[in-house]
């Protein structure tokens, strides 16, 4: 008996434990610590209409229990992804489920990348909504009728499983939720990096290039529950909870507090294997209390 | 995976870390690094270093002790895992002269890169090295290469000839790699051994990923910056060819 086995948006997930977008480039560069699909799944490095090239200067700074990181999107875009990328992503679909992460600037780069995917309902689509909206600077993210107009604009004529990724970086992300779960969305993952902010004291100067970045990892556990916890009190669609897992108690918490799927990716860097053994103590611990992990989502005692 | 097996601190904060093998690790080649993880808890990300020598039988790296990471594997070797090889291995043709150049905790993969040489049967073999004030005395460099070295200045003010033929591969801090672009003739193969802030260090994180001026062009005064080249040091590196348009 599989007891981490999931049911999510009609796909049947192995277990409920899925690569972080950024962490896990497209599925194959931790083979030789283990075969990728082990995992529930894994969620593509982002990808952008044009290819980007990132951020120039740093790019990683590490802050006690996290990383600040401001690598810009760097991706060959969505014509290289196709050509020289897909064809692997498929083969590995077959045996793991996939989730194509998609940024943009405006709504015709979503628009024109998911039209490319229609030929691949097969996937699951992240939208990344914190890629600042070239019309006014914010992201879309951070404003809830920004996003229910970028939503429902890509919602229209799109059958693919549309889950929009939410950034903690905004006034309220529960109204954000709300909002994207009414212009169409079929779930939501959260959360996105906290913005943060660090000081090189040696050199008295900043060490980012674009000034701010974003934190990852243990640290912003404790809030990225918080706003799962939340949103799943308002929301009805399903929920991927992201931020600082390491262990299986960790990917139990967010179940418990309402996700029904995790992602992991800062831990990859601490530990190649730790998705691995991840996975190994979540069988164990459901063997062990004789639970299956569909049966501990949103089953906190309130 | 490898395990410590010694650790001999040296004068002016330099630390030797030598490792054995478990029957199924790969075993590394010159050029390569791996991750030191020092702790599952803090610091969270491990810390990359070249390997400084590699005997067939033990490992050993250079460490500079600069701090809390590198203070870590001297104080505490609880929860020390080590991830790799990581990079492309290089390896200087055996069948020309070779002259390292090294700054400071550069020398450590050159160290490697000079001893496969020497292996391999390479037989004209010279060096400079420079260090800022804190000089590491190292054995198979100073017996086999006769080099030049420096405690205080560029390194790279040294650097006064290079003959035909020779092929030159260097390592130190970014300022000191580009003045070697510049200076070395374009008809000489330079090879560079770049460092990076790193995360994941198997190609997956693109945190290492630098602009680097690698593309140079001759012009009537000499080698000039054509273009610089956006590398991941982790999997397209760490060693990487200065080209000449």
């Amino acid at each position: 008996m599989n007891r981490t086995e999931i049911t999510f948006l009609d796909h049947t997930f192995k277990n409920p434990v899925i690569a972080a977008s950024g962490t896990y480039g497209y599925g194959e560069d931790y083979r030789r610590y283990y075969k990728p699909e082990i995992l529930g799944g894994i969620a593509l490095k982002g990808l952008t209409l044009e290819p980007r090239a990132g951020n120039k200067g740093i790019r990683l700074w590490e802050t006690p229990s996290g990383v600040l990181n401001s690598i810009g999107l760097q991706n060959p875009g969505l014509d290289v992804f196709a050509r020289k990328v897909l064809p692997k992503v498929v083969k590995l679909g077959k045996k793991t489920e996939i989730l194509v992460n998609i940024a943009g600037h405006r709504s015709e780069d979503y628009m024109k990348v998911l039209d490319f995917f229609k030929d691949y309902p097969e996937f699951l689509y992240e939208l990344n909504l914190s890629c600042p909206n070239v019309d006014d600077g914010m992201a879309f993210g951070s404003d809830p009728d920004e996003a229910y107009k970028l939503i429902k604009k890509l919602r229209r004529n799109c059958e693919l499983k549309l889950i929009v990724k939410l950034t903690p970086n905004c006034p309220s992300i529960t109204e954000v939720a709300l909002a994207v779960e009414e212009a169409g969305a079929d779930a939501l993952s959260m959360i996105n990096t906290i913005q943060g902010f660090a000081v090189d004291y040696r050199r008295k100067k900043i060490p980012f290039d674009n000034v701010y970045a974003g934190l990852s990892g243990p640290a912003i556990k404790p809030i990225a529950l918080k706003m799962v916890f939340d949103t799943a009190q308002v929301v009805k669609i399903p929920i991927i909870g992201i931020g600082g897992i390491r262990s299986a108690t960790d990917v139990i918490e967010y179940l418990l507090a309402g996700a029904t799927l995790v992602q992991v990716g800062t831990a990859n860097f601490n530990n190649p294997r730790a998705m691995k053994n991840i996975i190994e103590d979540l069988e164990k611990y459901c063997r062990k209390t004789d639970e299956r992990c569909a049966d501990l989502v949103g089953s906190l005692q309130l | 995976m490898p395990y410590l097996i010694r650790k001999i601190l040296h004068p002016n904060d330099w630390l030797e870390v030598a490792f054995a093998f478990e029957d199924d690790d790969v075993r590394p080649e010159p050029g390569q690094f791996y991750m030191f993880r020092l702790s599952p808890y803090a610091p969270i990300l491990p810390r990359p270093f070249a390997v400084y020598d590699y005997d067939g039988a033990y490992m050993t790296f250079l460490v500079r002790m600069v701090g809390e990471g590198t203070w870590l594997i001297w104080e505490n070797e609880e929860g020390l895992e080590l991830y790799g090889p990581y990079g492309k291995p290089f390896h200087a043709p055996d069948d020309k002269p070779l002259v390292i150049v090294g700054g400071g905790i550069g020398i450590a993969p050159l160290n490697f890169i000079a001893e496969d040489y020497i292996d391999s049967g390479g037989r004209y073999l010279r060096s400079y090295l420079g260090f800022d004030g804190k000089k590491f005395d190292c054995g198979f460099l100073e017996q086999y290469s006769r080099p030049i070295i420096t405690t205080e200045g560029y390194i790279t003010d040294k650097v006064q000839i290079i003959y035909p033929d020779e092929v030159v591969v260097a390592c130190g801090p970014r300022p000191m790699l580009e003045t070697m672009c510049k200076i070395v003739p374009p008809e000489n193969p330079l090879y560079l051994s770049l460092e990076s802030r790193m995360a994941c260090g198997v190609g997956a994180c693109l945190g290492c990923v630098t602009d680097f001026p690698l593309v140079y062009k001759k012009t009537d005064s000499g080698l000039v910056l054509s273009k610089t080249k956006q590398v991941k040091v982790c999997t397209d590196g760490p060693v990487f060819k200065r080209e000449i348009v």
